[in-house]
């Protein structure tokens, strides 16, 4: 914008220049002034056109400037997809590695004896389970980890709630929307069960309010 | 003994490894989605079919499976499979493994009441798992 100004100004002083020399000429019959008068004006050119120059050099300047400025832009851009991306493949690295690793703990429970050990170290295997589908933060393990937690424990599910809102954040807003209607319905079950097994056998529900008869 | 197992879970994998590593002589499929087992349940014709009850639903593949967020959704595989007279395995005895407690839904309850000795509870042994599975393949032939 600047280089603009200053050509657009250099310009008009050219041709206020020249103009104002046509006029005294035509009306000065000495030509000692006139002499004068053009060395002026060649003066005042010279000086329009270093500004035209100092103009046509800064919008190069300007454009170079822009031109890297642009290139720079690509490279972070590439270089931001690019630690995304192995971001992403370290994340799948570490939930592959977990899973393998619960896998063949319980790939070895499963050589041993059947009985309520092994019901019991499989529980346990699977609440490590949870933890590393929660990690992973995908809408399938999300939901791994939900129904898992639903399934063992509907105090440690209903505890989930944060934690799968939180990870949720990271997913598209369709799946966003999915596992937190889903998390939504399975929390009226684990509630509804929790209430079932807190409350005495003589109790009613009647409408919205607990009451003892 | 050609099984199909339908079931997303890591536990079920591992069943399957140590299953297949133990009786080569026999078939043990895996479908982790509801889409991938209804490809399967529709192609090939099964001696058992082993559902779980809770699958990431499919609306698409099995009506009204994210009511209740998949709680249902093997259950409702299920009466696909039994409604559908071109289903190869409409007949295939079919067996319930869940994690969930009979007392979770009234339908869960209900399909345990049915479903008998059928009705499994996670987690399971590979070894109890083939004995249920050899002796039902025996009585469906």
């Amino acid at each position: 914008m600047r280089s603009i100004v200053y050509t657009v100004a250099a310009v008009a002083v050219c041709i206020a220049l020249v103009l104002l020399l046509i006029a005294c000429a035509s009306d000065l019959t000495n030509d000692y002034l006139t002499g004068w008068l053009a060395i002026a004006g060649i003066l005042v050119a010279v000086s329009a056109l270093s500004q035209v120059i100092f103009a046509v050099v800064a919008y190069l300047e300007s454009a170079a400037l822009r031109n890297q400025i642009e290139s720079l832009r690509v490279k972070a851009v590439e270089a931001h997809e690019n630690s995304l991306e192995q971001l992403q493949t370290l994340k799948r690295a570490f939930y592959d590695a977990a899973k393998a690793s619960i896998a063949g703990l319980m790939e070895s429970l499963s050589y041993g004896a059947q009985g309520q050990s092994f019901r019991i170290a499989m529980n346990n295997l699977k609440l490590a389970q949870m933890n590393v589908d929660l990690a992973h933060g995908t809408y399938l393990s999300l939901w791994s980890a939900m129904q898992n937690a639903f399934k063992l424990d509907k105090r440690c599910f209903l505890e989930l709630e944060s934690d799968i809102v939180q990870r949720s954040q990271a997913l598209c807003k369709a799946e966003r929307d999915r596992i937190l209607k889903e998390f939504k319905g399975l929390k009226v079950q684990a509630l509804d069960s929790l209430t079932k097994a807190t409350m005495p056998h003589n109790w009613k529900l009647r409408g919205k309010q607990n009451v003892v008869p | 003994m050609k099984t199909l197992f339908v079931d997303e879970d890591w536990e079920i994998e591992v069943l399957l490894n140590v299953l297949r590593a133990r009786h080569p002589e026999d078939e043990f499929d895996l479908a982790e989605t509801l889409d991938q087992a209804r490809k399967a349940i529709w192609a090939v014709k099964y001696d058992i079919l082993v559902l779980d009850v809770m699958m990431p639903s499919d609306d698409v593949v099995v009506p009204k499976s994210s009511d209740k967020a998949g709680l249902l959704s093997g259950l409702l595989l299920k009466d696909l499979i039994r409604s559908d007279a071109n289903c190869p395995n409409k007949d295939t005895k079919i067996i319930i493994l869940t994690g969930l407690l009979p007392s979770e839904d009234s339908k869960v309850t209900e399909a345990q009441q049915i479903q008998g000795d059928l009705f499994l509870q996670k987690p399971m042994h590979p070894d109890a798992m083939y004995e249920i599975l050899a002796r039902e393949s025996v009585n469906s032939k």
